[in-house]
């Protein structure tokens, strides 16, 4: 009495041998592939360096294309070129005197200051 | 005599670090058991050898997909499994493969599954494995080779759990009833 697994191998009793042989074979074609080896950082970088370089050269070009050639708007004034408070206030004084000046009426006008509330309104009152 | 311990601990890890060594024996274990399912499948020696080489060098290049490794027996002969099919198609046959039972799903009560064999009726067996269709054959052969679960021939065939219960059910009734008929 066998097992239908002992009838079937019965069957196949010629072929270990040639079952050997493949398996020899492709053992055989491992053995020859080479082994995958660890891949450092530096290997890695090195096997991309035409495309870092690629990249990095494109990265410039935006740059450079993306520069503000227009004047700034904001000058550069040295520190120690600021004036201070005083003679800036002086300064705007006197230009304020200047433009006065030129304009009479408005020297008048400007000149003049109104006079007090009790002396007007007599004077309206009698008109 | 192909013994082999089930529980035995497979060098898969070894073999995905790419050590021949550990190839070589699980070559060793599953090649003779995968040839007769590949054979009686195929029924052609050298197409029969020529499979089981591909299936080697396919699982050599594929073992990184094998998530579990317990599972390498049945991930080897799904590879094999899967290059009969392609022979099939290559010769036309693969509407064979596609044969359903036209009845439904019975109740799996198979009884006891201890088959033995007198010598007288070793021919017959053979007879019957070749004259059954190739989609029961391949189940039958699953769960005699190997004695894979059903689970783990449903994988291998990528075939419904259901379909996998009702073929090897008819398989197993088929023989039954030529063993029984030669008692009597």
């Amino acid at each position: 009495m066998k097992t239908p697994l002992e009838v079937l191998l019965q069957q196949h009793q010629g072929a270990p041998p040639k079952l050997d042989a493949i398996r020899a074979k492709v053992v055989a074609g491992i053995a020859c592939a080479p082994a995958p080896k660890s891949i450092s950082w530096l290997d890695m970088a090195r096997s991309l360096r035409w495309h870092l370089a690629g990249w990095s050269a494109a990265w410039v070009v935006v740059m450079v294309l993306s520069i503000d050639h227009s004047p700034s708007t904001v000058a550069q004034i040295p520190r120690d070129k600021i004036p201070s408070p005083q003679k800036i206030w002086a300064s705007l004084r006197e230009h304020r005197r200047l433009l006065l000046e030129d304009s009479d009426a408005a020297v008048v006008e400007a000149s003049a200051p109104p006079g007090r509330r009790s002396e007007i309104e007599p004077a309206q009152a009698e008109v | 005599m192909l013994v082999v311990a089930e529980r035995e601990q497979l060098p898969v890890q070894q073999a995905k670090a790419g050590e021949p060594e550990a190839w070589s024996v699980l070559f060793r274990r599953y090649q003779l058991p995968l040839y007769v399912y590949i054979f009686e499948l195929v029924r052609d020696e050298q197409t029969s050898l020529d499979i089981v080489q591909e299936a080697f060098i396919a699982a050599v290049r594929h073992i990184g997909s094998l998530r579990d490794e317990e599972k390498f027996g049945g991930w080897l002969f799904g590879i094999a499994h899967q290059k009969c099919v392609q022979c099939w198609r290559r010769e036309n046959r693969a509407d064979a493969m596609r044969e359903e039972m036209a009845e439904s799903p019975p109740d799996f009560d198979d009884g006891p599954d201890q088959w033995l064999i007198r010598r007288e009726q070793e021919a017959e067996f053979m007879n019957l494995l070749n004259e059954l269709p190739l989609p029961q054959r391949s189940v039958l052969l699953l769960h005699f080779v190997k004695d894979f679960s059903l689970e783990q021939i449903s994988e291998i065939t990528e075939t419904p759990l259901g379909t996998v219960k009702s073929r090897l059910h008819y398989a197993k009734r088929a023989l039954r009833k030529i063993l029984e008929d030669q008692d009597e």
